[in-house]
């Protein structure tokens, strides 16, 4: 290494500006993109693990992540499950929790956009069969952790390398300069490279970015997810989604990808790999995780933190970096026509779902502005109101809600 | 117009701070000095513990599991050295708790509280060091506490002294007027001359010597006396630091401004270094007085019994060993409540713990933290005896008599900013150490005002460095439960 890391974080420090730093870039005062749907400051998802998992303890999870607990699972708040591929019984299955018999569950919540994760499928014959199979039932998973990208439809991948211990959330906007560079020098920048200087773009995609390209490779695009400094389970689970991280999180207007065991229990506060996992054997929400649930379904019922599916979240980031807007001054007003690249699947699958949640800011006293279709050359229709969340802002919208899948309209 | 305050920019004023700055330093004379820490311990720990909720029989219950070394309920008694704190006047809403008095300040006649005999029996031995500020107030119709007299001060600490009940912790309480508050103090009348309660000169005469401040709490900084090993460790850590609560204070008419640590910038610069790593800062007192003030390790969440398990992490404890520092855990086991959310807004909201008070996560750690301690490696003790450790270590005024075949280190005493130079007690004897050339010849020490000190032991000491140590044995406390 030509110098110390000291000095090679502070020249990053100093160079490295707000508009590089991983956050969805909106210009105050300025008409651009939202980066979350309306009223929404930050997202959320859950990718569930499948250790200990079953259909009884994906009911679990889901009636604690809407806290009514009468929502059918297709209905409810939109965590994302996760399945696998058991070799010796040559079927998907949600997890090591179950009886063998979980296929038929796993189709129906994947046609309704629930079930979106595959995971723990190593490359070669595994991955073959699993394949084989997932085709055999017409399925197709947008989403991988730890699992061959050349299973169906997979768009999106990330692997043990790219897990976050330290930092909550990305895409987080560090809009005040000192806070951001005291988070600059801070960062554990030595978790990816020791070598800053040679490394730069990928340490900084690895600082702030969820999606670590824009540009996909072989159509999948790799995604950073958080799993904290210990064994992400149902027991830590509350501390690691702790409210005081959710309160930065929607400060900075960051996303969160959560990856946890939901039907394991472990030992708060051990490393990660000691944490002495174990099968939870009663019911996998303890109170402590109700209320942690609770919190997140409460932010998401007030509308400001966007709760998605892994699928949807990350199809969500890939398209609000691929939209584009033209503008064109009309008279006294101002016209936005959306260009998408045509190679982007996840703008594409957003314009065919009709642009759910699209949301547009635009200065209020920008009296007269349309959005434009820029596949049709229509004017869409969007809900106009003040973005209580930035200043002098007024927002055009669709609405987002939990029934709409952007995964779904991709396919 | 008046230009607006200005605040000090701390990681930029730091940005250039070497690790000589920054790391620690014991006393020293040529090549012996002062062990960071009793022999063979690397690094220091304890819990402070506030008594807020505590009832009796969860007080006894949680020092039975930590500190006793009989079975509790099917778990191992851990036999630790952590103290507890207690309270002059209880108020009501504690059933049943640590108090010289059950009622509040203003009650006549006073009568001794329920647990007294327990506290002044558990006092003597050293387990009850340290007082959650002098205890509760109540509040009258016009907002005002009742009761804040000094003579009521003084009654109650010449009952202790009588009792032979002496702690030398005082730890601020929730919004208790007797606090303390420094240069940070708007509320806090235990240092304020012009307040009523105004005590701090009673407190030192007592024998109180070290306080804990409401700012000197720590949330993402474990452990202070850190060695840092390199620049990049030392700037990430200047970097993170929690340093707002350092630079300004409330005003009491409201809002708030600077404070400005110092007179000069070189002043500035070493109060702010000792803020970030110094385990004891000497703090001037609004009344004149000088204070021993020392951090407590808070984390984010709220310090009770279900967050200990995160607030005290395996990755924390490893790190404080490897870097040597020492940690104050800010606790209340005597309370229960949320894990991972806002104790204002989440439920279930805290309330009084039970026996049995440790969960299985908090006695996971609890058993780490045991371990280490039999290994030698974390010295695990009360507030008061850790703090009188790192206080010594510092203070500590020593010469070293060499001759051919025999070398003397011949301990003055301790240069304290409260008390001057003063010779050692016997219980500052426990664990003293030593270390100097592995080539230096048959070393004693020799303690002023003590005949003889002993039995002087010698080992080779890689820990912090070549050479040997000679040090007193250190010896723990043993809980009263043989």
């Amino acid at each position: 290494m030509s110098k110390g890391v000291a000095k090679q974080v502070a020249d990053l420090a100093a160079s490295l500006t707000l508009p590089e730093s991983g956050r969805h870039n909106m210009v105050p005062g300025e008409v651009g993109i939202r980066d979350y749907p309306f009223p929404y400051r930050c997202a959320f998802t859950a990718i569930l693990g499948v250790g200990n998992m079953n259909a009884d303890r994906l009911r679990q999870v889901a009636q604690a992540a809407a806290p009514t607990g009468d929502s059918p699972l297709e209905a409810a708040l939109p965590v994302g499950g996760s399945f696998t591929y058991d070799l010796h019984t040559d079927r998907l299955s949600l997890g090591s929790g179950g009886q063998g018999d979980d296929e038929s569950l796993i189709v129906e919540l994947a046609v309704a956009g629930n079930v979106c994760v595959v995971r723990d499928i190593p490359e070669g014959d595994i991955a073959s069969r699993a394949a084989d199979r997932m085709a055999r039932l017409g399925l197709t998973a947008p989403v991988a952790v730890n699992a061959s990208a050349s299973l169906p439809g997979v768009l999106f991948r990330s692997d043990d390398t790219l897990i976050e211990r330290h930092k909550f959330g990305d895409n987080l906007d560090y809009r005040i300069k000192p806070d951001f560079r005291n988070i600059l020098h801070a960062y554990r920048w030595e978790a990816w490279t020791s070598d800053l200087d040679s490394d730069r773009d990928l340490a900084i995609s690895r600082f702030n970015r969820t999606l670590q390209t824009d540009d996909p490779v072989n159509g999948v695009t790799a995604f950073k997810r958080y799993s904290g400094n210990m064994d992400a389970t149902a027991s830590t689970m509350p501390v690691l989604v702790n409210a005081y991280d959710l309160d930065w999180l929607s400060y900075w207007r960051g996303t969160l990808v959560f990856d946890f065991e939901p039907a394991m229990s472990s030992i708060i506060g051990r490393r990660p790999g000691q944490g002495c996992l174990q099968a939870i054997e009663g019911p996998i929400i303890d109170s402590y995780a109700s209320h942690c649930w609770a919190d997140v379904s409460g932010r998401h019922a007030a509308q400001e933190l966007l709760v998605m599916t892994p699928a949807d979240l990350l199809l969500w980031l890939s398209a609000r970096s691929a939209l584009k807007l033209d503008l064109e001054k009309q008279g006294d007003g101002l016209r936005a026509t959306i260009q998408i690249s045509t190679d982007n699947v996840a703008a594409r699958s957003f314009a065919r779902a009709g642009y759910p949640g699209l949301a547009v800011v635009v200065p209020s006293g920008i009296e007269d502005f349309a959005v434009i279709d820029g596949l049709t050359g229509e004017q869409l229709e969007l809900a106009r109101c003040k973005d209580g969340t930035m200043r002098d802002m007024d927002c055009l919208h669709s609405p987002w809600s939990a029934s709409d899948r952007l995964w779904r309209a991709a396919e | 117009m008046s230009s607006p305050p200005a605040f000090l920019d701390p990681p930029a004023l730091l940005d250039d701070i070497t690790l000589s700055e920054a790391n620690p330093k014991t006393a020293s004379r040529g090549s012996v000095s002062v062990r960071p820490y009793p022999y063979p311990y690397l690094a220091g720990f304890a819990i402070s513990n506030d008594c807020d909720s505590l009832s009796r029989s969860a007080f006894e219950d949680w020092h039975a599991v930590t500190n006793g070394t009989r079975p509790v309920d099917g778990r191992e008694g851990l036999g630790l050295e952590v103290g507890d704190s207690f309270w002059g006047w209880v108020g009501d809403g504690v059933a049943n708790g640590l108090g010289v008095h059950d009622h509040y300040p203003d009650v006549e006649p006073v009568q001794d509280g329920a647990n007294l005999d327990r506290i002044v029996e558990l006092g003597k031995l050293g387990w009850l060091d340290t007082m959650h500020s002098l205890g509760n107030w109540r509040t009258g119709p016009d907002g005002v506490h009742v009761g804040m007299e000094r003579r009521k001060v003084e009654a109650l600490l010449e009952k202790m002294d009588r009792l032979g009940l002496k702690p030398n912790v005082f730890v601020n309480h929730a919004d208790s007027p007797s606090n303390v508050g420094g240069p940070w103090g708007h509320y806090q009348g235990g240092d304020d001359p012009a307040h009523p309660i105004h005590c701090l000169d009673l407190l030192q005469e007592f024998g109180f010597r070290f306080h804990w401040l409401d700012v000197f709490t720590t949330f993402n900084e474990f452990g202070s006396g850190l060695t840092f090993p390199d620049r990049r460790e030392l700037q990430r850590c200047v970097y993170e630091y929690n340093w707002g609560p350092w630079i300004r204070r409330r005003k009491p008419e409201g809002g708030i401004e600077p404070v400005i640590p110092g007179a000069g910038d070189r002043e500035i610069r070493g109060n702010l270094i000792g803020f970030f790593n110094k385990p004891l800062m000497e703090v001037a007192a609004r009344d004149g007085r000088t204070l021993l003030a020392f951090k407590r390790q808070r984390g984010w969440d709220q310090p009770v019994m279900e967050t200990f398990s995160s607030q005290v992490t395996e990755t924390d404890l490893d790190r404080l060993e490897a870097m040597r520092g020492s940690v104050v855990i800010y606790q209340h086991f005597g309370l229960g409540g949320t894990r991972g959310r806002w104790p204002s807004r989440h439920a279930p909201r805290r309330h009084a713990t039970r026996p049995p008070v440790i969960d299985d996560h908090a006695y996971d750690r609890l058993a780490s933290i045991a371990e280490r301690f039999r290994a030698g490696r974390l010295l695990v003790a009360t507030t008061g005896r850790l703090l009188a450790y790192l206080h010594l270590r510092e203070r500590l005024k020593f010469t070293v008599l060499k001759g051919e075949e025999r070398w003397v280190v011949a301990v003055k005493g301790i240069d304290c900013p409260i008390d001057g130079l003063r010779r050692l007690s016997a219980s500052e004897l426990n664990g003293l150490s030593f270390r100097l050339p592995a080539g230096a010849p048959q070393v004693d020490i020799e303690v002023e005002g003590f005949a003889t000190v002993g039995p002087v032991k010698r080992a080779a000491d890689a820990a912090f460095g070549s050479g040997d140590t000679v040090f007193l044995p250190w010896s723990p406390l043993e809980w009263p439960d043989g």
